[in-house]
């Protein structure tokens, strides 16, 4: 216990000299792993590592989902969501933040990852925003939050990685990210609704739409919910494994960017490569957390953990109160990813012990997660607002996230009282 | 989703550098491309014809060997790796140019036993002449290439020192995802 605690104080000091933060884990895991059984077991555990984790064919989705959300933000569908929501909620009072929400929702059900749903909705919802007079706090505010949804919806790359981690079935996961990404969305409405109610003056209605506006505007959306329904629901109706429809989403994306947009090797190309930089970042993460894993696993730390916490078989949720607190102190300094490969080993066997379903615990770490994203200092989603929109200063996005915050852990009360809304619709996975 | 990088001290690797990044970058490409078209082929396959592509699971496996390893110098080359800047302000100014040299070469230093230990693997693997399950492709050449794209990360981590020196430059990548 003792030397994964400092085998943990040494990992992060690392991290804060800037050393990568892939570097540290391995360091320290290689370091680690050699002082409790020997250096030739160290290295040769190094080699294994690397070669099993750069072979797999269940990681094979990894690639393939960040693919398919780089196809399908280039492709532009971004622009109908918003207006299909927009014609549908605009005229509200803070009609078009709520619009955010939903474009949000729905662009997070075809890209797995929460920075560029930020990303690609700031571009297409900011200037109409502006357009109507929002305060930029609600505008930048609702965009964050709004981005978060993209890696709890599915499919979502950290609900993969979990899935790997803990051994679960991803289709499972993914299924059971759908409701909670409901709630999510329900709970951001209201946020929304409560800001400009306590000042109106920060979201002005917009114009109504008619119905058959309205009607029109869906109509333009039905490549993103082909796409949603051909992935997910061929997950769901066990057609296809998860990695093969991450393949269907990728090239369902391509078909899409190239309907579009015409054939463009020079895009593509680009598309592609992109594409496997990112992939190749995040095995980088992913091979030195594996290594520092199984250094963890080596100094007993995960069944001492399990051990103590027997005491609290009474009160089970006192434990996972406990966990949530870390993760949200963790993620005040670590990004999402990387939070996520460093504790899930350490605490699922914990979790499962105490006899909670490690499907709902994998979405309750990722609405933890999401929390991290918006909040300072680390809210890396805050941080792409600001480099798509230099004018906004950081304080003001943050304060404009604020009611969203709250939002989210009213979320998270109700999905740890609840354990139903997670798992409810996995039932039905075959 | 910018094209090519440009560094502000002008490339890393001098006049190799584009030619670099063109071969790996459409290597890394097309890679992923075979990975997407093989899985729709064999998703096609077994429903229309009844007939999936023979190993398709295994040569995924392979290419995702190639595919990570290769984009391993891209992302080095772009400083993509994920870094915490939080308390880099904290730094006194006179150890940061130190530091930094330090950090570059702990994280050579990794990727060389990544390297050392992978091109071990490959000679095991090729002594035992380890095959793919059905289409009986030897594995050992690929275990090379991933050791040696390693050991040219390794590299060009080093020779980034010398660039960071000329440039200044702090500014690390953020997470993706």
């Amino acid at each position: 216990m003792q030397e994964a605690l400092i085998a943990f104080a040494v990992m992060l000091g690392l991290t804060f000299l800037r050393l990568p933060i892939a570097f540290s884990m391995a360091l320290v895991g290689f370091a680690g792993f050699a002082y409790i059984v020997s250096t030739p077991a160290a290295l040769s555990m190094v080699g294994t590592v690397a070669y099993e984790t750069g072979m797999s064919y269940t990681l094979s989705i990894v690639p393939l989902f960040i693919l398919m959300g780089n196809f399908v933000t280039k492709a532009g569908l971004s622009g109908e969501l918003y207006r299909a929501s927009y014609a549908f909620l605009g005229h509200r009072r803070g009609g078009l933040a709520m619009a955010t929400i939903l474009a949000c929702g729905g662009f997070g059900a075809i890209c797995g990852s929460s920075l560029a749903t930020a990303a690609t909705m700031s571009k297409v919802a900011m200037p109409s925003m502006r357009k109507y007079g929002y305060s930029d706090a609600l505008a930048a505010g609702s965009i964050a939050a709004g981005g978060t949804l993209g890696i709890l919806i599915p499919p979502s790359v950290v609900l993969v990685i979990y899935g790997i981690l803990t051994e679960q079935n991803i289709g499972k996961l993914f299924i059971a990210g759908i409701l909670p990404g409901i709630l999510a969305i329900i709970c951001y409405l209201a946020a929304v609704s409560a800001t400009v109610r306590l000042d109106a003056k920060a979201g002005p209605p917009g114009e109504r739409a008619s119905w058959r506006e309205r009607l029109l505007a869906l109509r333009d959306v039905w490549g993103v919910l082909a796409l949603f329904l051909v992935v997910i629901g061929g997950i769901y109706g066990g057609i296809f494994t998860p990695s093969e429809a991450a393949g269907i989403g990728a090239g369902g994306g391509m078909v899409f960017l190239v309907a579009r947009k015409g054939w463009d090797w020079h895009m593509l190309r680009v598309i592609l490569m992109e594409s496997a930089i990112t992939t190749g970042m995040i095995f980088t993460i992913l091979i030195g957390a594996l290594i520092f894993a199984n250094f963890i696993n080596m100094t007993g730390m995960p069944t001492e953990l399990t051990e103590y916490a027997e005491q609290f078989r009474e009160t089970p949720l006192l434990v996972i109160l406990v966990i949530l607190v870390i993760y949200v102190v963790l993620g005040c300094v670590l990004e999402s990813m990387s939070m996520i490969l460093l504790t899930v080993p350490m605490f699922y066997p914990l979790v499962a012990h105490l006899g909670y379903d490690l499907i709902w615990f994998g979405i309750i770490v990722v609405v933890v997660t999401e929390i991290s994203m918006i909040t300072p200092p680390v809210g890396l989603n805050v941080f792409v607002l600001r480099s798509v929109l230099p004018d906004v200063p950081t304080q003001t996005v943050f304060r404009g996230v604020l009611p969203f915050i709250v939002a989210d852990i009213v979320r998270l009360g109700i999905l740890v009282a609840f354990p139903a809304v997670t798992l409810y619709l996995t039932q039905f996975v075959t | 989703m910018s094209g090519l990088s440009t560094h502000p001290g002008g490339p890393i690797l001098g006049r190799w550098e584009k030619p670099f990044e063109m071969l790996l970058g459409s290597a890394t490409a097309l890679i992923l491309a075979c990975i997407m078209l093989l899985t729709c082929l064999d998703v096609a396959g077994r429903y229309l014809l009844t007939m999936p592509v023979p190993g398709a699971l295994e040569v995924t496996e392979l290419m995702m060997g190639a595919l990570i390893f290769a984009s391993l110098p891209l992302v080095t080359l772009r400083d993509e790796q994920v870094t915490i800047d939080l308390f880099t302000p904290l730094i006194p100014k006179a150890v940061k140019r130190p530091l930094q040299i330090v950090i570059q070469i702990v994280g050579s230093l990794c990727l060389g036993v990544i390297a050392w230990r992978l091109w071990i693997k490959a000679g095991q693997v090729m002594e035992y002449g380890d095959t793919t399950a059905v289409l009986r492709i030897s594995i050992w050449p690929l275990v090379y290439f991933m050791s040696v794209l390693s050991a040219v990360t390794a590299l060009i981590l080093l020779i980034m020192i010398r660039h960071k020196e000329a440039t200044g430059k702090t500014a690390g990548g953020a997470g993706e995802v």
